[in-house]
């Protein structure tokens, strides 16, 4: 889950670099807008903290009503925070590919009431009713993420994670992954294209597996040489070990309403799991 | 006339520098810079220029010599921190500078740690684009910008800090015609004093006033 948080965060990020991006308008605030939508209004810290909790109770829950429930409340929050639905609906398409593998495989290897047979294999009912579960708790988290986290920019969600406490280290982690992962990529680029050049092609023999073997090797060489020119740069900068966080946080009425309502939610989730059987 | 507004600007006095297992390769080097020096630095590659700019704002940590920046002598950490406030060094290439999301907020990343408020170092930025005629890249990002570009919004990111003296590495490396011009009208509005290392010899000659040779160690006058 952790990873499909950063995975989509990083992605978000880089679409972020929009051929045509709005001119700055002077004013410090719009540094730090969305979107317009209903959720942007609400503050950073509740966002993250609310998608976390959710995350939690969705992944706890077994039963088929509560994850419904739960898809349905990442659906609405979607809605509100007006996600694009084609890039959404792609990016979910991406996930879903790799449950359908789940929901093909789990049922010949969950033991249980037989509903096909295989080449021998026989697939059980509880491994397809397991993927399914599996699938719609992904789903229902991953729309949670994009609808209350993916959307924050950047700069605004380091604030909001250092206002949180969570370790500057891990912080300065994403942000700089999220900045560098394009430099990494155009540089893997770069080379492999210098390997071309010198009529390297892929195959299945020693050769080819040593000589990408050198390449992953030079990338981390070239990323560590980088990270301490980077850091050499900030020091001149008269960075000294802390980032500056500068995004006015402003805890609000709404806020507050906002996460009693997250918790309403989860506790309905939760409580979901333990009545009608499912 | 105060004594430190009588000092020179920069004062390097016999340093040295080994890298472990190499031949020395800065041997006993001395120079001096005055406030608005136009100063060209040559070498061949590998001549040890860049130490040498790294070992003024004390990224490289020193072996021997001194630095003395407005008559403080710089020894530890503590004291280059103060140093580099005053002496801005541009980097040879742009993404090791640039790692901000949006160029508006990777030049209000010097203000914020100068510790100006949010408004002032805005304010600070968008009047520093302005010069540079940079305003309508505020909201981009470092990574799609060109290399021209690039280089500029790295100056910009200094400049804001209000340095005295700039030091520039290589700043027309890889520029085109157009983008060395304009970097060079910039450069030539500024009243900063600066070293630049540079292979282009007409760059040097339009910017620069009087040039230091770095040979085998050995720093020396050169015309």
């Amino acid at each position: 889950m952790l990873f499909l948080f950063f995975y989509e965060v990083i992605r978000l990020f880089l679409q972020k670099s929009s051929p045509n991006p709005q001119p700055y308008n002077g004013n410090v605030n719009a540094l730090f807008k969305d979107n317009d939508s209903l959720v942007s209004k609400i503050d950073p810290r509740a966002r993250i903290v609310g998608t976390v909790i959710f995350a939690f109770s969705v992944v706890l829950s077994d039963g088929l009503l509560a994850l419904c429930l739960a898809l349905l409340c990442s659906f609405t929050m979607a809605c509100c925070a007006k996600l694009k639905l084609v890039g959404t609906l792609k990016k979910m398409a991406a996930m879903d590919a790799f449950m359908l593998y789940l929901i093909l495989i789990l049922p010949f290897s969950v033991p249980g009431d037989s509903f096909i047979t295989l080449f021998g294999f026989e697939g059980s009912w509880q491994g397809l009713f397991k993927g399914l579960i599996i699938t719609l708790k992904a789903n229902a988290v991953v729309l949670m993420i994009f609808a209350g986290v993916s959307i924050l920019p950047a700069n605004v969600l380091g604030s909001a994670l250092t206002s949180l406490k969570v370790s500057h280290k891990l912080i300065q982690l994403l942000l700089f992954t999220m900045r560098y992962l394009k430099v990494i990529g155009d540089e893997f680029q770069r080379l492999r294209r210098a390997m071309r050049a010198r009529a390297f092609v892929l195959r299945f023999n020693w050769h080819s597996w040593k000589s990408i073997g050198y390449l992953i090797g030079m990338m981390i060489v070239r990323s560590m040489h980088r990270s301490e020119r980077v850091v050499a740069a900030m020091k001149c900068r008269g960075y000294q070990g802390q980032f500056v966080s500068y995004h006015p946080l402003s805890w609000q009425v709404m806020d507050f309403w906002y996460c009693v309502l997250m918790s309403l939610v989860c506790s309905a989730i939760i409580t979901l799991n333990f009545v009608g059987g499912l | 006339m105060t004594s430190a507004s009588k000092a020179p600007l920069l004062e390097v006095k016999q340093l040295c520098h080994q890298y472990i297992g190499q031949k020395k390769i800065l041997d006993e080097v001395s120079f001096s810079i005055e406030s608005g020096d136009r100063v060209a630095l040559v070498g061949d590659n590998g001549a040890g220029k860049s130490t040498l700019l790294q070992l003024i704002v004390g990224l490289i940590p020193i072996q021997s010599g001194e630095i003395m920046v407005q008559s403080l002598k710089a020894t530890h950490e503590r004291d280059f921190i103060k140093v580099r406030t005053m002496i801005g060094l541009v980097f040879q290439d742009p993404d090791d500078q640039l790692f901000c999301p949006s160029v508006i907020e990777d030049v209000m990343f010097g203000p914020l740690n100068q510790g100006y408020s949010l408004q002032d170092a805005e304010q600070k930025s968008l009047a520093i684009l302005e010069q540079l005629q940079l305003t309508h890249l505020s909201q981009r990002m470092a990574s799609d910008l060109s290399g021209g570009e690039k280089r500029l919004v790295t100056l910009a990111t200094v400049l804001v800090m209000e340095p005295k003296l700039l030091l520039l590495d290589e700043p027309t490396n890889a520029l085109d015609d157009k983008a060395q011009q304009r970097l060079l009208s910039v450069l030539r509005s500024l009243e900063q004093g600066m070293i630049v290392i540079s292979h282009d010899k007409d760059f040097l000659a339009q910017l620069t006033d009087r040039s230091l040779l770095l040979k085998a160690g050995k720093l020396t006058a050169s015309l």
